[in-house]
């Protein structure tokens, strides 16, 4: 980049900042490194400076890169890393108005994070967290081999998203306590009104029994691992496991915070993409009015921004879909094309020239981007209309001798929207509790699936299980539905990877964590 | 509030990890060969020294929803009405998908000769020590073997000459200075003017005639040190083998079941290749009559007729009489068919024909998929075949149980083997089942 052209982007840059606080949007300070774009695919695949080494941050930016390869220069590539001040990166080569575009696009992103509720308590120190990680990783490797390590890493991603940030964080005293006071309350309740005779005198036999019945239930509580069904499947295996070694902990913990700082972002990924697309568009085309941009340029920003917003056949693209629900908002917002009176107009051309000068749409915006989150957002916002407007419809596979084809259905607006709705409760990830850590008095890890109208696909089950597996080191048993019938998956304690794990890792060194 | 711009950027992980993926692909490949060698990818890629595999790269499991929740399907995006096709690709079974399916987001670059050298750990040759393997020998031209004292001027060696001269003059040399007690220059100067002649060199020592001005020049080539390079006639071993390709072209052989041949075509040939020096393939399709035709008329193209194995079996047997001598020719025929023979007695009869010429091996391969079969009974009794029952009815033979869906017969003092194979997947089955470690009975 031409040092002329750096200070050109600086003060566009600048520009940039004060269009968006101008409207309202907060944010922290941000810093761009501009990178090669072999680079630029590797920060795409780690998402974050300094992540440790996997095949699969591998295999992704191989992916990258050949996409690139193949759909040639132009494609605005942004990585965001959600710290303070945070960080982002433009690609070397890119033409100015792509880095333009980006750099807007991320102010977007930022404002996001700093607005939005459920990105409040995001870790801002990760980034060096993990950089001191990495470091240790690679002393494992070298000093129990790349096998294991990597068995560790690749079982810890395969549970990474079943660490709730939000749950509460207890111990395990808390929590016995809290569940003895519950099933006590409720053992009185029901003397109150079922045997309440039996208990109504001071009988000291009475006392003493009911001594004898809380003393019992305290023990089975307390032998019972988990002591209620427990969805931080990482934080119970690292807790309870006994073939993990320190080193693996180690590896687990980071594992596990990394999830837990990805749950924010997947929790609001269409209202993130769209907002920023949102405001890149409109700080594009304010920056073309001050002439800050020539035309050439904002055709260029224009041309890249069709490609941000292409419709996907086979899938939704949040860009798209999250910029239109946010225009939508606001446009009805400022007209006041919402609420009850409006809703109950019957004519057509009323209900849509309505307007009542209301000018609400930004402070609208404000409002559901500091509360909401992804299904709060589709729930509340993705209308019929909208669903018909953006063209999307439900496909299924139909499969005949030779072909396997995907066909559209005719399903109405209002159903494809309960589907998409549907999909997005829990982000779209299962629901797998462990239910009891000695299943059977035999050491036995017992899982289960909460059904919720949708089944596990079968295949990744069972691996993920055998991944679960190799890091408790007996047994896991899962129960799931499948085909509408209940199942229940086995992972048995695995020949190859439990013996080396039985006679390696008891013995490892632990000193490794201090 | 910044732009950074830095020159010293280096990939630190990206390489690195993508490396240890293709690791890690290129062992799954290693471990699942029989789902590779189904790949349709790799079949159209004929005479390519490398062939590519379409992967989708290394899952990384965890628990998600499955396809049967949402019919396979999901939401989309963009102009189409109820019922419009958005996508296609071929079923199971027909090729397409498996567990490291097609058409991926990444290719994986295989050497063929990698894949067969996987192969061929678990595969032989049928009945044959490979040093038994028939072969003759090709004269390849003339080549210099050996070197003689006597020849032709014009094929002197004159490396091997001069080595011959150095040696004998350093000898005789050594011998004059024995027996003389003369010094070295000096004994070289009487050699010299004596031409070599030892005898008369230490004369002219003793006799003190020795011209001492005349100063020393080397040594001198005598005729018993002159040699010469002898040429022979080179020859080459060559094992050669030909693979009799016969197919049953009639309209009820789809362009499915086509493939599937195909495909393990591909892989017996290039398994041969590996084996013999040279192979020939020969195709001949048959309806009711039989025809020799190129490759791509065998896989390809199609006719309408009825259907009589014999005549291809009949059309085989006179080729291999007139051109390809059994003592000479390793000979493998690989029948394949859906089952269906208007006459299965002829058919049996002009297999016996080829049986009792004891080639090295006869595959009968019936390819017959799932929805060929109209229910559970046939399926179990391969009740639409006329021409498998009758050859099992001709001779005895033992079944052989291998992975997959497919069935797999064998009688081993025949070197004839049936199959019947349903989808890509049991390709891999099959080839083991023909190119397993055979023994042949002793008591023939």
């Amino acid at each position: 980049m031409i040092n002329s052209e750096l200070k050109r982007l600086q003060k566009i840059e600048n520009r940039i900042y004060q269009i968006a606080e101008e409207n309202g949007l907060k944010f922290c300070d941000i810093e761009f490194d501009v990178i090669p774009q072999e680079k630029m695919f590797e920060m795409m695949a780690y998402g974050m400076p300094g992540m440790f080494s996997n095949w699969k941050f591998g295999r992704d930016y191989e992916k990258t890169r050949t996409i690139y390869e193949k759909m040639g220069v132009g494609l605005p590539y942004e990585v965001v890393v959600n710290t303070n001040p945070a960080r982002a990166y433009l690609m070397k080569d890119n033409v100015l108005a792509l880095q333009v575009l980006i750099i807007a696009h991320v102010v977007g992103h930022v404002a996001f994070f700093s607005m939005n509720q459920y990105h409040k308590e995001n870790d801002s120190d990760i980034a060096s967290k993990l950089i001191v990680a990495s470091q240790r990783y690679e002393e494992y490797e070298r000093k129990y081999g790349i096998e294991i390590v990597e068995a560790t890493i690749d079982a810890g991603h395969s549970i990474m998203f079943h660490s709730n940030p939000w749950s509460k964080e207890e111990t395990e005293q808390e929590k016995l306590e809290r569940i003895f006071e519950r099933i006590k309350q409720k053992k009185h309740h029901k003397t109150d009104t079922e045997f309440g005779d039996f208990f109504e005198d001071d009988d000291s036999q009475a006392e003493i029994d009911r001594e004898k019945w809380n003393h019992k239930v305290y023990m089975t509580l307390k032998n019972k691992i988990p002591i209620e069904p427990q969805e931080d499947i990482l934080r119970f295996l690292i807790d309870h496991s006994r073939v993990l070694a320190d080193w693996q902990k180690d590896i687990l913990e980071t594992v596990r915070m990394i999830g837990q700082y990805y749950w924010p972002n997947i929790k609001t990924k269409y209202m993130n993409e769209g907002f920023a697309t949102y405001w890149h568009e409109r700080i594009l085309r304010q920056l073309f009015r001050e002439n800050l941009l020539n035309a050439d340029e904002h055709s260029e920003c224009n041309y890249s921004n069709s490609l941000v917003k292409a419709k996907s056949p086979y899938s939704m693209n949040p860009y798209l879909v999250g910029s239109e629900i946010w225009e939508d908002i606001v446009k009805r917002w400022d007209k006041g094309q919402h609420g009850k009176e409006w809703e109950e107009i019957q004519d057509f051309d009323t209900k849509k020239e309505y307007d009542d000068g209301s000018m609400k749409g930004h402070d609208k915006m404000m409002k559901v981007l500091r509360t909401s989150n992804d299904w709060m957002f589709m729930h509340n916002f993705l209308t019929n209309d909208l669903v018909r407007e953006l063209k999307l419809y439900l496909y299924v596979r139909k499969e005949n001798v030779f072909f396997e084809e995907l066909v559209i259905t005719d399903k109405t607006a209002n159903e494809i929207r309960d589907i998409i709705i549907r999909s997005f409760s829990h982000s779209g990830i299962p629901k797998v509790y462990i239910k009891d850590g000695n299943f059977e008095n035999k050491g036995h890890l017992l899982l289960e699936h909460e059904f919720i109208g949708a089944e596990l696909d079968s295949e990744y089950a069972q691996k993920t299980l055998e991944h679960i597996e190799f890091l408790w080191g007996d047994d896991c048993i899962l129960h799931a539905k499948l085909g509408g019938q209940n199942k229940k998956y086995h992972a048995k304690k695995s020949q190859l990877v439990g013996d080396f794990n039985m006679e390696d890792l008891e013995y490892a060194p632990t000193s490794e964590t201090s | 509030m910044t732009i950074v711009y830095h020159e010293d950027w280096e990939i630190m992980k990206g390489l690195k990890d993508a490396k240890r993926h293709q690791e890690k692909i290129d062992e799954a490949i290693r471990k699942n060969v029989r789902d590779v060698i189904g790949n349709e990818d790799i079949i159209t890629n004929e005479g390519k020294k490398k062939v590519r595999v379409g992967v989708q790269g290394l899952k990384d499991y965890k628990f998600i929803y499955g396809q049967k929740g949402s019919g396979g399907g999901g939401v989309g995006q963009g102009d189409g009405d109820a019922g419009d096709v958005i996508g296609r690709r071929p079923a199971k079974g027909v090729g397409g998908k498996g567990g490291l399916g097609h058409g991926g987001d990444m290719e994986a670059e295989v050497e063929l000769d990698y894949i067969l050298d996987v192969m061929m750990q678990d595969l032989g040759l049928p009945w044959l020590d490979p040093k038994k393997k028939n072969s003759i020998e090709i004269p390849k031209g003339w080549r210099f073997e050996s070197i003689s004292k006597k020849g032709v001027y014009s094929r002197i060696h004159k490396k091997r000459t001069m080595k011959e001269a150095i040696k004998r003059n350093v000898l005789f040399v050594q011998e004059i200075m024995e027996q003389t007690g003369c010094d070295y220059e000096q004994a070289g100067k009487a050699l010299q003017q004596s031409k070599g002649d030892i005898e008369s060199a230490i004369d002219l020592i003793h006799t003190s005639t020795l011209d001492e001005d005349v100063p020393s020049a080397g040594f001198l080539i005598h005729d018993d040190d002159l040699r010469f390079k002898v040429i022979d006639e080179d020859v080459e071993i060559c094992s050669k083998a030909v693979v009799f390709a016969l197919m049953d072209v009639s309209g009820s052989m789809t362009a499915d079941k086509k493939y599937l041949v195909k495909s393990l075509l591909f892989w017996l040939v290039n398994w041969l290749r590996k084996q013999y020096e040279y192979v020939d393939i020969r195709f001949i399709q048959h309806t009711e009559i039989a025809t020799e035709v190129d490759e791509d008329t065998f896989f390809y193209g199609g006719e309408t007729g009825g259907t009589l194995a014999s005549s291809a079996f009949k059309k085989a047997n006179y080729i291999i009489d007139t051109e390809y001598p059994l003592d000479e020719w390793n000979i493998y025929t690989v029948y394949c068919s859906d089952g269906e023979d208007f006459e299965p007695k002829n058919a049996v009869s002009a297999i016996e024909d080829m049986v009792l010429k004891k080639i090295n091996m006869l595959s009968y391969v019936e390819i017959k998929p799932y929805h060929d079969l109209m229910d559970e009974q046939a399926m179990y009794e391969y009740g639409y075949s006329t021409l498998l029952p009758e050859c099992q009815k001709k001779w005895d033979f033992k079944e052989k149980k291998i992975d997959g869906e497919g069935k797999f017969w064998i009688n081993e003092n025949l070197h004839f083997l049936l199959s019947v194979i349903r989808n890509k997947k049991d390709i891999w089955p099959c080839l083991q089942h023909m190119l397993g470690m055979h023994t042949e009975d002793s008591s023939t």
